[in-house]
């Protein structure tokens, strides 16, 4: 696919950007005093038609933003790259409901690439052997492997770890540097965070060589190796790679580290503001539609419980526009 | 090989207007989708996004004009065709290349900024100025090699 098939996908792109939240109406937002004023806010600005419950809220907005690119990208393939995380967790939900009896449906993560009828169906009849989707072969193996060690840690923990994979592969496709680049980068920082667990809670080689999975701009083996040894030396070598100041926030508090790696994906993805054609910009601008819905999400909730506006400032995410 | 001449005259033209109208074609069709984009969004953009879409439509004009002199000198409008030499069938030939070049490639990158333009007043709807600006740059070697091939078609002496 040529960089020009986008050019009705990025002009559409460019005018709903327009509409995107402000960071100064976002701080006015954090300032409203209660929940039901905020949501006024929201409403006059246009963001959302009629006050509903915050779940719902988000919901809609993603799925305004789903159909928005499905209606654009001239190959909706492409779109996968944004589904890996909820079809993972959604396969991690079909396997745990297969064992508790529960119906899966309404845990699911949305957008997502996945025949969820056909997952839904695998759960109830405990057998992933025969899915047709792709990380039908992880699901299986985390099947067994729950069923077998009777561990459902470990069942997550695969299912976590082909998440990872499957980012990496992404990464090292060539499709989009861009795309490429975010792809690598959630990989090597969901790695960091599972290695510093494992180093707090003092687990295992084996655990750790199941639980990290493949990395970007990490050395796996070392990473391992050091997750499984003093604290202070995988934090020297966390600290003199590109994550550094993400791994010192990670000491502080792990809300920080989330905050840090979603700021950050912000600023990977803020030149292709100045890019006319191609998926670069479809990638900036879910991801920064991304940041801007779970700051909301994250404002209306604090204001729900009635955290203060200061506090509620520093967890707001960098905006994309 | 007795019409070699006029049909290198000839060759000339359907170049001229050939290629500087599939560029042209190019340029319009991708300030088009990229216009039907931002109009999905917003209809009020009309005028606005046509203003844009037709600027690369020019080189294929431009090709159109060329070709219609090179038939007017040539005689092929009037139904008599002159005779020509070989070499000045390659003459008006490589009078014509400057617009058929010049003008297929100016039209897609034409196109290309104009395109981006599209995108510029989907986010600011004031700045159509500068993005026509900076599209009508593009359009300015169009016109030199136009006036190059006008110049030099219209200075070649036939018959």
């Amino acid at each position: 696919m040529k960089k020009t098939d986008y050019a009705y996908c990025v002009a559409r792109l460019r005018a709903n950007e327009a509409y995107m939240l402000k960071k100064d109406f976002l701080m006015k937002l954090c300032e409203s005093e209660n929940l039901d004023k905020a949501l006024s806010a929201l409403i006059e600005e246009g963001w959302i038609k009629e006050k509903t419950g915050i779940r719902e809220i988000i919901r809609l907005k993603n799925n305004e933003l789903w159909t928005l690119l499905n209606e654009s990208v001239p190959d909706k393939g492409e779109l996968n790259v944004f589904c890996v995380l909820n079809d993972f967790f959604n396969i991690k939900t079909a396997v745990k409901c297969a064992f508790c009896d529960a119906e899966p449906e309404n845990y699911y993560l949305y957008p997502t690439s996945l025949n969820l009828g056909e997952l839904t169906e695998r759960a109830r009849l405990r057998d992933f052997s025969s899915l047709k989707i792709y990380g039908a072969a992880t699901a299986e193996k985390a099947y067994n492997m729950a069923l077998i060690t009777e561990n459902g840690q470990s069942a997550e923990i695969l299912i976590d770890r082909g998440a990872i994979d499957c980012l990496c592969e992404y990464a090292a496709a060539k499709k989009s540097e861009l795309s490429n680049t975010v792809c690598g980068f959630l990989c090597d920082t969901a790695n960091i965070k599972i290695a510093l667990r494992i180093n707090a809670l003092g687990k295992g080689r084996d655990f750790a060589e199941e639980a990290i999975g493949n990395t970007f701009k990490l050395d796996r083996n070392r990473l391992i190796n050091l997750a499984l040894g003093e604290r202070e030396e995988l934090y020297s070598y966390l600290l003199a790679t590109v994550y550094s100041e993400g791994v010192s926030l990670y000491s502080e508090s792990t809300a920080l580290y989330e905050k840090w790696c979603d700021d950050r994906i912000i600023d990977l993805v803020s030149d292709a503001k100045y890019t006319a054609f191609g998926f670069d910009p479809v990638c900036a601008f879910y991801y920064g539609k991304q940041n801007e819905i779970k700051s909301v999400s994250i404002i209306l909730t604090a204001l729900q419980s009635g955290v203060a506006a200061d506090e509620i400032k520093e967890r707001v995410r960098a905006l994309y526009v | 090989m007795d019409n070699l001449g006029l049909f290198l005259a000839i060759l000339g033209a359907a170049l001229a207007a050939g290629l500087s109208g599939v560029g042209s074609a190019k340029g319009v069709g991708l300030v088009g989708e990229a216009g039907a984009g931002l109009l999905s969004e917003n209809t009020n953009m009309f005028t606005k996004v046509l203003v844009l879409q037709i600027l690369p439509g020019t080189q294929g004009l431009y090709g159109f004009l060329i070709a219609i002199i090179v038939f007017t000198k040539t005689g092929l409008l009037a139904g008599a065709p002159v005779a020509m030499t070989w070499q000045q069938g390659v003459s008006v030939l490589a009078a014509c290349l400057p617009i058929a070049v010049v003008g297929y490639f100016s039209a897609i990158y034409q196109g290309r900024v104009s395109a981006s333009a599209v995108s510029l007043i989907a986010k600011k709807p004031t700045e159509l100025i500068k993005g026509m600006t900076m599209a009508a740059l593009v359009e300015f070697y169009a016109v030199l090699a136009l006036l190059i091939s006008f110049l030099a078609v219209n200075n070649i002496r036939l018959g």
